[in-house]
């Protein structure tokens, strides 16, 4: 045999699956809504219901007695109340630093896949539908329903010629999601631009006289914070290579909340500058000392020492009348001080570790100067916090700060330490059985009585702090979850490597335990979120007590009497638009997190 | 037992209860530096219970243990101390999930032996090089198939530059396709001169590479030798019964 030669088969190369055979209109129906005589049957009931409500709805929308200029007139007292014109610069400014924050993120972390052409025109058409469908069935003026009906057959004539025109390159998943969303802004924005609402006329009833632009005195903040957005998308794209932009971003959102709260909204001025900067001073310079010593110099057992007699004093100085500064910044020390062996060590994580001391000294001497100064922002009411700016400031607030107080209870009910479990458990448990509502009230009333004297809060304080207890209770059970679902061989393995159980819980258990609670988190976000509508209870304006009681009692100068009705309604949908955003970011948030993991 | 000048591990009548249930009934052999032990046995004889003991996954009641002269008590240090210088690979890899390849392996050296972070990562491509797959380094666990997962559990281990490596079944989680690249890496381990206690039913691997065997059975070592003696003449009736039900 002169040359023998193995003769593979041709493997076959990959193919796209084959695509389901054309489907139109009527076959979808047949499959999905008539396939046998009993959905044919619930398809009609299904049809009738849909068709009662969307008539009921609409018809309630069109009714010529709705007085919707209560809500449009009275927009910006919904949204902050009696915030002070002359400060409402504030309230854009705020809004700018998240504006530039997320377009910062959107960059930083790369959010946004692609979309198709097929994708997009489909929802061009769902929606041009909808807008016929309801244009054919509510019970609109003539006039109205024609119009509705047309817009929505047009839109979704548009949306089928695009697809008919892009032919196969519809199926290309090119177009950016980032690109279609920035262009939905644009079109919001322009909107405000020709969205022209009824002006109630004062001499002649409530009936409208003319009309005006619907953002007439917003459109050109929300112009500049538009462009703001992009230019910050912009310089984001061209600083994500560097490296500590990530974490500078995370802290820079950890620092956002006191900072619109505390410095840009409440306009606090700083009463104690020069003695808190030298006290800050003076612990950045003491505390890097100990720490160095701690973590360099190898003094062993008297490094564990130091940090325990640093504790006890710390622990002590609470008992006594010393500045509360001064206290927090022991405290502070001490437990770094304590940490220092564990994660100190070597070569330039040392160093990052002192960082991380320093930038925790100067966060508190900046928020203690904060909530020790007096607010610039004075209005008739005590608070100059309302409308729909309360609910946000309570909701974020009250998330963001019960975060680690529900961490360190998960942890603690689930110590090996009985003390700690026997505290953990009965604050949750005495926090859970009694109604938030209870809490809220005894805010205002019981809570001055547990304060040494001296010691003044706004009411909006207490009921952060109240909602920030009772948030982190709940939150404490559903990290308490994710705790128990690690399973036991992640423990084993970080023990056998040698871990301390603080490295353990710090690297292995709590970073698996928080991504397995993430959709229990965001339900929690959102049941915190909708529950400030509860400080009505105790007098602050939010938005929901404004569109109850304030606007339907308004005689002067236009006369919104018994406009409750309008008000609840846009109310109801305002807390449906950011909770459905909330549900949906987290669907994301989830679907990223997955990524490469078991 | 006279404890030899070399012993690394050394057990005296260890005994040990899941509460009523005693599942050490008394153990007592000695491991030497660079002596490759494996133990053999029926399930829920204790082969897992023992070696855990080893570095204290489980806590023994009665008897000694000592690590490299250093004697297992309740002392916290002591246990961090010598724990860091048992590696351990388990029978399910136990890698972190959230965690890359790479940061898997330099977690411990970095937080537990202080490593500055370039070093612990050169050390690991090294390692994960030696184990034959340093092109996963930047994927996550779930993208690794089994025995990819099993020479990585091995890496982080060895990145703690241990003295003693602890094995506990690590290939019977594999598809048989697998076993053999698991197989190899431990193969090579023994032969660079590491120090070896490992739980198997591979009587391959058994024969060919370990120094001495133990067969467990009832909590306690019912026979040991090495493996001629083992696979050619039995003493024991259990362990007859055992090898002809195994091989
Ligand atoms: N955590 C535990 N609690 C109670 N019983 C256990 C526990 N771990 C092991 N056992 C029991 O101890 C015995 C020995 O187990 P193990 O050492 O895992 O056996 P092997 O590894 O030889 O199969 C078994 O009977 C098992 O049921
Ligand atoms: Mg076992």
């Amino acid at each position: 045999m002169a040359e023998s030669k193995i003769v593979l088969p041709d493997l076959p190369g990959a193919e796209y699956a084959p695509e389901p055979p054309p489907q139109g209109p009527v076959v979808w129906m047949k499959e999905n809504l008539f396939s046998t005589p009993f959905s044919v049957i619930l398809t009609i009931i299904g049809g009738l219901i849909a068709v009662v409500s969307l008539r009921g709805i609409f018809g309630f929308v069109a009714n010529p007695e709705r007085i919707w200029q209560a809500v449009t007139t009275n927009l910006r007292l919904l949204m902050v109340q009696a915030y002070p014109d002359q400060h409402m610069w504030r309230v854009w400014v705020s809004i700018g630093v998240v504006v530039v924050l997320t377009a910062l993120s959107l960059a930083a972390w790369r959010v946004g896949g692609r979309t198709s052409g097929r994708k997009l025109t489909g929802n061009v058409m769902a929606l041009g539908g909808l807008l016929a469908i309801i244009g054919l069935v509510a019970d609109f003026p003539f006039e109205m329903n024609v119009t509705w009906a047309g817009i929505g057959l047009a839109l979704a004539g548009l949306g089928y010629m695009i697809r008919r025109m892009m032919g196969e390159r519809a199926k290309a998943e090119n177009i950016p999601v980032l690109a279609v969303a920035g262009g939905l802004l644009i079109g919001l924005v322009a909107s405000l631009w020709v969205l022209q609402v009824p002006v109630p006329d004062p001499d002649s009833g409530i009936r409208a006289a003319t009309t005006e632009l619907l953002a007439n005195t917003t459109r050109i903040p929300w112009l500049l914070l538009l462009i703001t957005g992009f230019v910050a998308y912009g310089i984001g794209i061209a600083i994500r290579d560097w490296k500590p932009s990530r974490p500078l971003l995370v802290a820079g959102w950890a620092l956002s909340y006191p900072v619109i709260f505390l410095h840009i909204l409440r306009g606090t001025r700083m009463n104690n500058l020069s003695e808190y900067l030298l006290i800050g001073l003076a612990f950045l310079v003491a505390g890097a000392a100990i720490i160095y010593a701690l973590v360099n110099l190898d003094i062993g057992e008297s490094g564990r020492l130091i940090s325990g007699i640093l504790l006890i004093a710390a622990l002590v100085t609470w008992a006594t009348p010393v500045l509360i500064i001064i206290r927090l910044l022991l405290l502070i020390l001490a437990v770094f001080a304590l940490a220092a062996p564990t994660f100190g060590g070597s070569g330039g994580s040392k160093y990052r570790y002192m960082g991380i001391y320093a930038g925790t000294v100067v966060v508190m001497v900046y928020l203690m100067l904060l909530a020790t100064g007096t607010s610039a922002v004075q209005t008739q009411s005590a608070v100059p916090f309302g409308g729909f700016m309360i609910t946000w400031l309570l909701a974020i607030g009250a998330v963001a700060l019960s975060f680690p107080i529900g961490v360190v209870l998960a942890l603690a009910r689930t110590s090996s330490l009985p003390l700690f479990r026997v505290m953990a458990t009965v604050y949750i448990e005495l926090v859970r059985g009694v109604p938030l509502i209870t809490w809220l009230l005894m805010s205002v009333v019981v809570f001055p009585f547990l304060f040494p004297e001296g010691v003044e809060f706004e009411d909006v304080v207490k009921v952060l702090l109240f909602f920030t207890f009772f948030s982190a209770a709940y939150l404490a059970e559903n990290v308490r979850g994710g705790l128990q679902a690690v399973s036991k061989g992640q423990a084993e393995a970080s023990n056998a490597l040698g871990m301390s159980t603080m490295q353990r819980t710090a690297f292995i258990t709590l970073p698996q335990a928080l991504r397995a609670v993430i959709p229990a988190l965001v339900g929690q976000v959102i049941a915190t979120f909708k529950d400030t509508s509860l400080v009505a209870i105790v007098g602050l304006f939010d938005i929901l007590l404004i569109a109850k009681n304030v606007v339907p009692n308004q005689s002067q100068p236009f006369n919104f009497l018994g406009s409750i009705k309008e008000n609840l309604v846009v109310v109801a949908l305002v807390y449906w638009i950011f909770t459905f955003i909330f549900s949906r970011v987290s669907q994301r948030i989830e679907r990223n997190l997955g990524v490469g993991e078991r | 037992m006279a404890i030899g000048e070399n012993d690394i591990i050394v057990c005296e009548g260890v005994k040990k209860w899941f509460g009523d249930f005693q599942a050490l009934t008394g153990v007592t052999t000695n491991v030497k530096e660079r002596e490759v032990v494996v133990v053999i046995g029926p399930s829920g004889s204790g082969k897992s219970t023992f070696i855990r003991c080893i570095n204290r996954l489980e806590q023994h009641q009665e008897g000694v243990i000592a690590v490299d002269g250093v004697e297992m008590t309740n002392d916290l240090r002591n246990i961090e101390q010598i724990r860091s210088e048992v590696g351990m690979v388990f029978q399910q890899f136990n890698l972190f999930p959230h965690l890359t390849i790479l940061d898997n392996i330099t977690l411990a050296p970095i937080w537990v032996r202080k490593r500055p972070k370039d070093e612990a990562e050169e050390l690991a491509m090294g390692l994960l090089q030696r184990v034959g797959i340093p092109e996963q380094a930047n994927k996550y666990p779930g993208q690794l198939s089994g025995g990819q997962q099993q020479r990585v559990a091995i890496a982080r281990a060895l990145a703690m530059e241990p003295k003693i490596m602890l094995f506990d079944e690590p290939t019977s989680a594999l598809d048989p396709e697998m076993i053999k690249e698991v197989l190899d890496v431990m193969k090579e381990l023994a032969e660079s001169g590491m120090t070896m206690v490992v739980v198997t039913h591979e009587m391959g691997f058994a024969r060919e590479v370990a120094d001495r065997v133990l067969f467990f059975d009832y909590g306690t070592i019912v026979e040991e030798g090495t493996p001629e003696h083992f696979f050619t003449n039995p003493q024991h009736d259990r362990t007859k019964l055992f090898l002809s039900q195994i091989l």
